[in-house]
């Protein structure tokens, strides 16, 4: 059985220890990343907020292709793929405390 | 000599200060979380440990302790809200209550948690989430979010919390119920009618000797009030206006009270580029300008809400951030200053402790 792929940025492994590639299972992008979490717990805020949605500034790509669901995370995937999870440069800070 | 200890929170990263020679000389820890947003770092005088709010935009939002005055940090529990829709962006204030554990954070969206297990988890005191007046709440240049939280030291079912722009709410029961306290409040942003919905509080202390005096530096003018916040009168007469956001009380002396009054929320920057931190001795009647070894050309930068702190020493020690990453320092109640920081990234917050 070949899996799925989690490949993790740089950026993100700055401050969670994990490696560069993670193997899971699943049928959707949901399946794949609670996979991925239950694997490496430290991943689980980096990368989702309170209402399990992707965080704004936390890009997902399936293969080559953007994911389509941010909030529900149900684009398919099988095995074979590969998922990027890559810090956006959307993320400069603009709030004036 | 009075000594200090100071917590100096950046946009970039975390400084922890330990002052030596009568609070004149500092020596600095390195940059600690650099790169995340630190919102706010105290003391919790009862342990003695120290709160961190870090965020960052990619990564979201956490919180951090640290047991040995910030040599080193853990990742504690995080507020975290439940009803699967609103997603916390970060805390912009933690502090402490009148019974072992128990703490309170103030976070954007604006909410307010409680923990009683000293941080370990977090629940939303969601009475306050639902008020009738939220349906005015509305957010300010920052964000909506709770900032300034009045934790009564004795009792801890006692608490006066204000937010940007979300008004005053005060509560007897420990969070289960709450009485808006915002009478005598001018907000220029709503109409005739609602001015006492969701007036924008910029920053607020309750005074710990005197019970029900507060002091507020609002969006729209400098106030106090002398019954935990029914009633709000304007002390502003002698101010060079009425914008500003940093405020600080003199622990020991409640008709002490120190702004940093800017030109108007157009510029957010003080008059003329000239710096001064204004005090008042007598409650508001009048103001003293204190601007001896503060920039008096030039100064084209501004003063974030949390980044005006005092250590409660004797004479006062007064500790001031700027956008432009500078930190002053006083230790004679704000006479004379001096630049004990500079090039940092702008400064969020500035908070310290007297060391015994």
């Amino acid at each position: 059985m070949m899996g799925i792929e989690v490949h993790l940025a740089r950026g993100l492994r700055v401050h969670v220890e994990a490696p560069a590639i993670v193997a899971v299972s699943g049928a959707s992008a949901r399946e794949a990343i609670d996979d991925l979490v239950r694997l490496h717990p430290g991943l689980d805020r980096f990368v989702l907020d309170d209402a399990r949605r992707l965080r704004r500034h936390v890009n997902v790509f399936i293969n080559d292709e953007q994911i389509a669901d941010r909030d529900q995370l149900s684009d398919p995937v099988t095995d074979g793929d590969r998922i990027h999870i890559l810090p956006a440069v959307s993320g400069g800070t603009g709030e004036e405390p | 000599m009075a000594e200090a200890g100071l917590l100096v929170s950046t946009r970039k990263g975390l400084l922890v200060g330990r002052s030596s020679a009568g609070r004149s000389e500092w020596e600095w820890s390195g940059l600690q979380f650099s790169g995340w947003v630190i919102n706010y770092t105290v003391r919790d005088a009862r342990s003695g440990a120290i709160w961190c709010a870090a965020h960052h935009e990619q990564w979201g939002a956490r919180l951090h302790r640290s047991d040995d005055e910030g040599a080193t940090w853990r990742e504690t529990g995080m507020p975290a809200f439940a009803d699967g829709q609103r997603s916390l962006e970060s805390v912009w204030t933690i502090e402490p209550g009148a019974r072992d554990g128990l703490l309170f954070a103030g976070v954007m969206p604006a909410a307010l948690f409680r923990s009683d297990d000293d941080g370990a988890s977090w629940q939303e005191i969601e009475s306050l989430s639902i008020h009738p007046f939220s349906e005015y709440w509305m957010p300010g240049a920052a964000g909506l979010m709770f900032h300034h939280l009045n934790v009564d030291q004795h009792d801890p079912d006692r608490l006066v919390v204000g937010g940007s722009a979300t008004g005053i709410f005060a509560s007897y029961d420990g969070g289960k119920s709450w009485e808006p306290r915002n009478s005598g409040l001018r907000s220029d942003h709503m109409p005739p009618d609602l001015q006492h919905m969701a007036p924008c509080v910029h920053s607020m202390f309750a005074h710990p000797k005197q019970r029900g005096r507060i002091w507020q530096q609002n969006h729209f003018g400098q106030y106090r009030s002398d019954d935990d916040g029914e009633t709000w009168i304007d002390v502003g007469e002698g101010l060079p206006g009425e914008f500003g956001f940093a405020s600080a009380i003199d622990p020991s002396d409640p008709d002490v009270c120190y702004y940093i009054p800017l030109d108007s929320d157009q510029s957010r920057m003080p008059r003329g580029g000239s710096l001064g931190v204004y005090r008042t001795s007598d409650a508001g009647k009048t103001w003293t300008r204190l601007s001896a070894g503060l920039p008096q050309s030039g100064f084209h930068q501004g003063i974030f809400r949390h980044a005006l702190g005092q250590d409660g020493g004797d004479p006062l020690g007064l500790y001031m951030g700027s956008t432009g990453g500078e930190v002053y320092a006083s230790n004679d109640a704000g006479e004379r200053w001096s630049l004990i920081r500079s090039h940092l990234a702008p400064v969020t917050a500035v908070r310290a402790w007297r060391m015994e």
